[in-house]
């Protein structure tokens, strides 16, 4: 995997809050609910968006140009409170979001309620296995 | 380039780079198998409608000769870790043919997603039709070849847009899908293994191959005349051979994985060759012996285009039970043969974008779409070919195999040819070769690497002379796609001109302080210091005998400030992390994937890189410095240095081995900085033990112990040193510093000399 940072590093003594990068309508959800999050512990945002880089393509060279998807990103992440925004190209998305979260993570996902098990859904169980709080929102 | 650079003032940068994940071997055997594995599927009705039914003896050759040519994608990686064709073939001979290659493995990939689609309509048809016969559906029936080539467009389109969006599957799908394959296969060899036994005839004989049992189809000769082919047994088995060979397509993704694959990265890389070799020997050939042999004549003929469907269905057993394993069938084959034409999008993509950062290619291709960011222009044009290829083909899977083979066989060929080239253009420089090699003097004479390439271009102009649709489809492509190469490049060439060496893309971090958890490291590291790009043999063998699963290597570049330079003004990431550093860390990540091992890069401006180093080490809680020899002082003074550095450390100061390593020699020149037990020589160890047991005679029942004499003395030579004494000691110490035991450095307590 390969880190992109729009930010510099912070102090590690807060609580990490991780929001996985999933829809833009989605993810403002899930931010707006980190960012309430924030007021009640002391704690930093981090938006993490996964691009995953199939074979056989050399990870350094991904099939979306990062300067559009950077933009993108911003634009959703926009007065939403991200300390920090982290691009990871990666070949699975869910080993790198998982080694990438400190111990203690709280996870924020939103997700459509569905009668079959959502992605966000799926995610969130893998967040709980590997120890992770998981916030799950619903969109309306 | 930096990615993402901060523009605030910084103390610290830390680098990162793509290199942080390596697979293990069996992971790279799935991503490999995924794609090689899927000609199981359409190899077996291909050859044995061109050369009858001795097919699975050749389909069998093929894969023994497999194993071959995976040595040779073995040697390539062993010199070069991104050794693709166009690598390779540019190394040993040149653009010219490195940009023929490239549109000969462009030929191979937009036809890789026309065969797979239209060979899995293939299968889904089979399927519809016999579902449909066996539920007694008299008015269900579908065209197959008409069927496959829509299917294989719907597939191709859907894919199309997953590409233009950018949504791709992990790795671990490609994991799965093979597993689940490897079950089809274990089912099918069991069962066919029960048919074959309750045969009551036994098994169709297969005929061996020879001039009389190979019964060439209609167009298996091509340009060759009927005469010569019968007559010369040589010709008739490399027509064969060259009929069979796309049983071996998909090789290349071995190259293409390299990259990633986790250290001890050559015996992972042999291990995942084997692997593949073996899964694929077993699936692919034992499904055409399976299928002469369970099949009868006739009824076979009517399933060469679904083979291993067709063998589901005369499998022993209740017809609804095989109906069953029917599907399973075709639900693996549709889902290897989909990711199959997916590959082939992403891949030609990617060749194409490198050309076109090369300059190869004119800019306008790589123009990102505006929603999405992706390069749209390349993957409309690599999947209009596509689809224009499955019309023109019409669902014809053994057109579509002739024209494939072209492409295959064309890349194996020029990559052995440039494997072979190298050896005497780059002699030694690789840990690893096609095994038989001679000498005769100094020359050494490449024997097997000489005769599996002279077998690679043998079957390349067989199929040239054999493959009339294949020769004229592939060489009109290949043309084509060398003159817009050519012309581009010449358009270019201003770019292409200034090509440089490969430079790694770096992520900057700006941190104003270093330390384990910025860095992302394990106390008890590794520290390296790196400065000369051409000097890292000190690196190289750290990462050797490094497990990095238990111990973190952490690579730093000291940046020289100036005094003034140093003071309170900070500096930009820009100017921390210049074009020499990316230039050093490039090389520094280049040996890290050699190695197969992750290391942490850092740069800090410093005065005194000596200091700089300790700091570092003591922040990041490393227990090791290793460094090369200085070109200007010894190992001794530079021992001495960075004891006088490490005596500048804030308290508590740790304990630090310096290790400095020659890059002639290959030895290493340890250093003890800190307190640590000392190291005794032999006779101090007899005065030791010649004192204990003299205090052990006058104390008698005391348990005495040589620690004991040892603190009595050390705590007499304290008083001595604050004394009338204290010069006459000062002598005595200076004597045996400089006498028997060589020439200690100052601020440095220990010196051990290791030779590993």
């Amino acid at each position: 995997m390969v880190v992109q940072s729009e930010s510099t590093m912070v102090g590690t003594d807060v609580v990490d809050i991780v929001v996985p990068y999933t829809t833009p309508r989605l993810t403002r959800l899930a931010l707006r609910e980190a960012e309430e999050l924030t007021t009640k512990l002391p704690s930093r945002i981090r938006l993490l968006r996964m691009l995953t880089v199939p074979y056989p393509l050399d990870l350094r060279y991904p099939p979306i140009a990062l300067d559009i998807l950077r933009e993108q990103t911003r634009q959703v992440a926009r007065g939403m409170g991200a300390a920090e925004i982290v691009f990871f190209l990666t070949r699975d998305p869910e080993e790198t979001l998982l080694k990438t979260m400190r111990p203690g993570s709280i996870v924020v996902i939103a997700s459509k309620k569905r009668w079959w098990r959502t992605a966000q859904e799926r995610l969130q169980r893998i967040c709980e296995r590997h120890g992770h709080q998981v916030a799950l929102v619903y969109s309306r | 380039m930096t990615l993402g650079s901060s523009r605030g003032v910084t103390k610290v940068v830390v680098a990162t780079t793509v290199m942080l994940s390596f697979i293990s071997f069996w992971r790279a055997a799935a991503i490999v198998l995924s794609d090689l594995a899927s000609s199981a599927y359409y190899v077996g009705g291909i050859a044995e409608s061109a050369i009858g039914k001795s097919a699975p003896w050749f389909i069998l050759g093929i894969m023994l000769f497999s194993y071959a040519v995976r040595a040779i994608y073995i040697e390539s990686c062993s010199m070069f870790v991104r050794g693709g064709v166009y690598k390779v073939v540019h190394e040993a001979l040149g653009g010219t043919l490195a940009k023929f290659s490239v549109s000969a493995l462009m030929f191979d990939y937009v036809l890789t997603g026309p065969i797979s689609g239209v060979s899995a309509g293939l299968y889904f048809a089979g399927l519809i039709n016999e579902g449909a016969e066996y539920l007694h559906f008299t008015n269900v029936h579908v065209n197959p070849e008409y069927f496959a080539a829509g299917f294989a467009i719907v597939v191709t389109v859907y894919f199309w847009r997953q590409n233009i969006i950018g949504i791709h599957e992990s790795s671990e799908k490609a994991l799965r899908i093979m597993q689940i394959t490897t079950v089809m296969v274990v089912i099918l060899i069991v069962w066919c293994l029960i048919t074959i036994f309750r045969m009551p005839q036994g098994p169709y004989p297969i005929p061996f191959p020879s001039r009389e049992t190979i019964k060439f189809g209609s167009d298996a000769l091509g340009w060759i005349p009927q005469h010569i082919a019968r007559t010369f047994t040589v010709v008739a088995i490399l027509i064969g051979l060259g009929h069979s060979l796309l049983a071996m397509s998909g090789e290349e993704s071995l190259a293409q994985v390299n990259r990633e694959i986790a250290s001890p990265k050559l015996k992972n890389l042999e291990r995942a060759g084997f692997v593949i070799f073996i899964y694929s020997m077993v699936f692919t050939s034992l499904v055409s012996f399976f299928a002469v042999w369970i099949m009868p004549d006739a009824e076979r003929a009517k399933y060469l285009n679904n083979l291993i469907g067709g063998l589901s269905m005369f499998l022993v057993g209740p017809v609804s039970i095989r109906l069953l394993f029917h599907a399973f069938v075709v639900l693996v084959g549709t889902l290897i043969l989909s990711g199959a034409v997916n590959t082939a999008i992403i891949g030609s993509n990617g060749v194409m974008n490198r050309v076109a950062e090369d300059g190869v290619l004119p800019d306008w291709f790589r123009h990102p779409h505006s929603r999405f960011g992706t390069t749209s222009r390349i993957i409309n044009l690599i999947v209009l070919l596509q689809i224009v290829t499955i019309l023109i083909s019409r669902g014809d899977v053994i057109m579509l195999g002739e024209a494939y083979a072209f492409g295959v066989v064309w890349s194996f060929a020029m990559k052995a040819l440039a494997v072979l080239v190298l050896r005497f253009k780059m002699p030694g420089a690789r840990e690893w070769k096609v095994p038989l090699n001679f000498h005769i003097g100094k020359t050494e004479i490449p024997v097997g690497l000489g005769l599996i390439a002279l077998a690679l271009l043998s079957l390349a102009i067989i199929n040239v002379l054999t493959k009339k649709v294949a020769t004229i489809s592939g060489l009109s492509f290949t043309i084509v796609f060398f003159v817009i190469f050519q012309l581009s490049e010449k358009y270019n060439k201003r770019r292409a001109s200034a090509h440089r060496e490969e430079l790694e893309k770096f992520r900057l971090v700006a941190a104003d302080d270093v330390s384990a958890k910025s860095v992302n490291i394990r106390p008890g590291s590794v520290l390296v210091a790196v400065r000369n790009p051409n000097s890292l043999s000190h690196l190289q063998k750290t990462l050797e005998k490094t497990d990095t699963r238990k111990i973190d290597i952490a690579v730093l570049a000291v940046r020289n400030v100036t005094q003034a330079g140093s003071g309170e003004h900070s500096l930009d990431t820009e100017q921390l992390f210049t074009s020499s550093e990316t230039e050093l860390f490039s090389k520094v990540v280049y040996l890290a994937e050699k190695a197969g091992k992750h290391v942490e890069l850092i740069v800090v401006p410093g005065v005194d890189p000596n200091l700089v180093g300790v700091q570092t080490a003591q922040q990041l809680q490393a227990s090791r410095i290793v460094a090369g020899v200085s070109a200007k002082m010894g190992p001794a003074e530079q021992g001495r240095r960075v004891g006088e550095a490490w005596e500048k450390l804030p308290s508590p100061r740790p304990t630090l081995s310096l290790e400095i390593v020659d890059p002639v020699t290959g030895k290493s020149t340890y250093f003890n900085l800190g307190p640590h037990p000392p190291q005794l020589w032999p006779e101090d160890i007899d005065l030791v033990h010649n004192l204990w047991l003299e205090l052990d005679e006058a104390t008698k029942g005391a348990k005495l112990r040589h620690r004991d004499v040892i603190g009595v003395a050390l705590r007499l030579l304290e008083t001595k040193l604050h004394s009338p004494e204290r010069e006459l000691l000062i002598q005595e110490a200076l004597r045996e510093a400089e006498g028997a035991h060589g020439d200690m450095p100052s601020g440095v307590t220990e010196r051990l000399t290791d030779s590993d």
